[in-house]
């Protein structure tokens, strides 16, 4: 399977009402994070993987176990822009079908 | 910035929009009679503001720092008196915009072959007026409110979709930056994916996404007829789960078209919680005498009988600014003064109200949807 055919997949899996009223308000409620810019947003082997931008320096308050949170990467800018980190953050849905896709975190 | 704008020009907000932006109606007739229109316009409705009055209040306006004029309607291609009012609102300065439901985007393949000589020169005199005003323009948006089964059903016109989608093809082929203005009940929500896919295909640079705003024809139970069956036909995206699925469907969208700014119109209330310190100028009083009425009130509405409103064009007429017809440099400190104060109230308590939401705002109309509970607080709840 292809990435673009997964991705649109995501946005049409997300529109199709097939995943229950209670998955999509849990799921945004688990992915929005304070202070935090949603930059990338796709399903992965985990459920869903979250590329985040943000200017504050990435606690593990913010990714509480409560939010089904199974991993999380920060990629420091660094020297090109030393306040602005990159967080991908990957959350278990388990009711996105593409869950078992072999398709890595880091894609 | 608006929906049209350069990504990564840089931004001084007023409120929580980035730009100080005048809705201009300058008439509410239009060619068709949608039904999810909230201003009512069609066939039917007559009159329309006279340009030059709106050049004047520009004017001022542009004093008071607006930047911005958005040309709604009605439809605005009809109104004829269009090419006045861009040519003095760019001489003004503004950057000027409009949004059409593309019936009257000239086809350039269309020579009109059918019709005698009479019509043909009467057609092509209006085509080459309306295009010099289409490359006048900043920016060209056109409305859809899904693929062509429900978009043509809610214009009650069969080739709606198709002159739409043609108009969005026509202008950017012509260079035109140009956009789809995409209004979503929850019917219509399952076929955005697929719709954005068609636009993408047509070449918009710029998709905003926006729930149907349940004013005007929308909000009578006659609203929103014919749409698809197998799901509740024309409720409005105001259930908690309906707007987190609205929100996350765009984010994902904007993935997987890059090159298309996906917006929208929904937010998170953290987010805006946040974010409040923008409306700081006008909850302070003592601040907001000593600042413009577009950091004050944005977006500005101007109605088709002329009437000054802030938010959106539903906005209970309680808190009307004032008039064209009487607008002047006096008019607006003395708004600034005094008559600002209930509006100021009504937008302390919508920000205030956002602390305790965990859900997603459709920010300006839930204002207007408070500005009617405020100015009828014996009515059944709104949506908000």
């Amino acid at each position: 399977m292809k990435t673009k055919d997964l991705t649109t997949r995501m946005s049409q899996r997300l529109a199709n009402y097939k995943l229950d009223d209670k998955v999509i308000a849990s799921l945004a409620d688990r992915i929005l994070l304070d202070g935090v810019q949603i930059a990338r947003f796709d399903v992965c082997m985990y459920g869903i993987c979250v590329d985040y931008f943000t200017d504050k320096h990435p606690t593990l308050e913010m990714l509480d176990h409560r939010r089904g949170v199974v991993r999380w990467e920060v990629f420091p800018y660094g020297i090109i822009d030393w306040d602005r980190f990159h967080v991908r953050v990957a959350f278990a849905v388990d009711e996105l079908e593409a869950k078992g896709a072999m398709r890595d975190f880091v894609g | 910035m608006t929906l049209l704008d350069e990504p990564g020009s840089p931004v001084v907000r007023s409120g929580f929009a980035p730009d100080r932006i005048i809705h201009l109606h300058p008439s509410a007739r239009c060619n068709l009679s949608c039904s999810h229109c909230y201003s009512d316009s069609g066939p039917s409705r007559k009159g329309g503001l006279d340009a030059r009055a709106i050049n004047e209040a520009l004017t001022t306006l542009r004093r008071h720092g607006y930047s911005h004029v958005s040309l709604s309607g009605g439809e605005p291609l009809m109104y004829p008196q269009l090419s006045d009012v861009v040519d003095g609102a760019k001489d003004l300065g503004y950057r000027v915009t409009l949004i059409t439901n593309g019936l009257l985007v000239p086809n350039r393949n269309d020579r009109g072959d059918r019709l005698d000589r009479y019509d043909r020169n009467q057609r092509s005199d209006r085509k080459d007026r309306i295009d010099a005003v289409l490359r006048n323009l900043d920016g060209v948006a056109i409305s859809f409110d899904g693929l062509a089964a429900s978009h043509n059903a809610i214009r009650g016109r069969a080739d709606a979709f198709e002159r739409a989608s043609a108009a969005v093809e026509q202008l950017s082929m012509a260079g035109q930056r140009v956009a789809a203005a995409v209004s979503v009940s929850r019917s219509t929500i399952p076929e955005l994916p697929d719709l954005v896919e068609h636009l993408a295909g047509l070449g918009v640079c710029a998709v905003q996404i926006r729930p149907v705003a349940m004013a005007g024809r929308a909000s009578r139970p006659a609203g929103l007829p014919g749409l698809p069956a197998g799901l509740p036909a024309g409720l409005p995206v105001d259930v908690a789960a309906d707007r987190a699925r609205l929100f996350l469907i765009s984010i994902a969208l904007g993935y997987e078209f890059p090159h298309i700014r996906i917006r929208c119109d929904l937010a998170p209330a953290s987010g805006l919680w946040s974010d409040r310190s923008s409306y700081r100028d006008l909850l302070e009083p003592d601040r907001a005498r000593d600042t413009s009425l577009a950091q004050l009130v944005n977006p500005l509405v101007i109605t088709e009988n002329g009437f000054l409103k802030p938010i959106a064009y539903d906005f209970d007429s309680r808190f009307d600014i004032g008039s064209i017809e009487s607008l002047n440099d006096g008019v607006i400190e003395t708004y600034k003064s005094n008559g600002i104060d209930s509006f100021r109230d009504l937008m302390q308590s919508a920000i205030d109200g956002l602390d305790s939401l965990s859900t997603f705002v459709d920010w300006f109309d839930d204002c207007t949807r408070l500005s009617e509970r405020f100015a009828h607080p014996t009515r059944a709840p709104a949506l908000v």
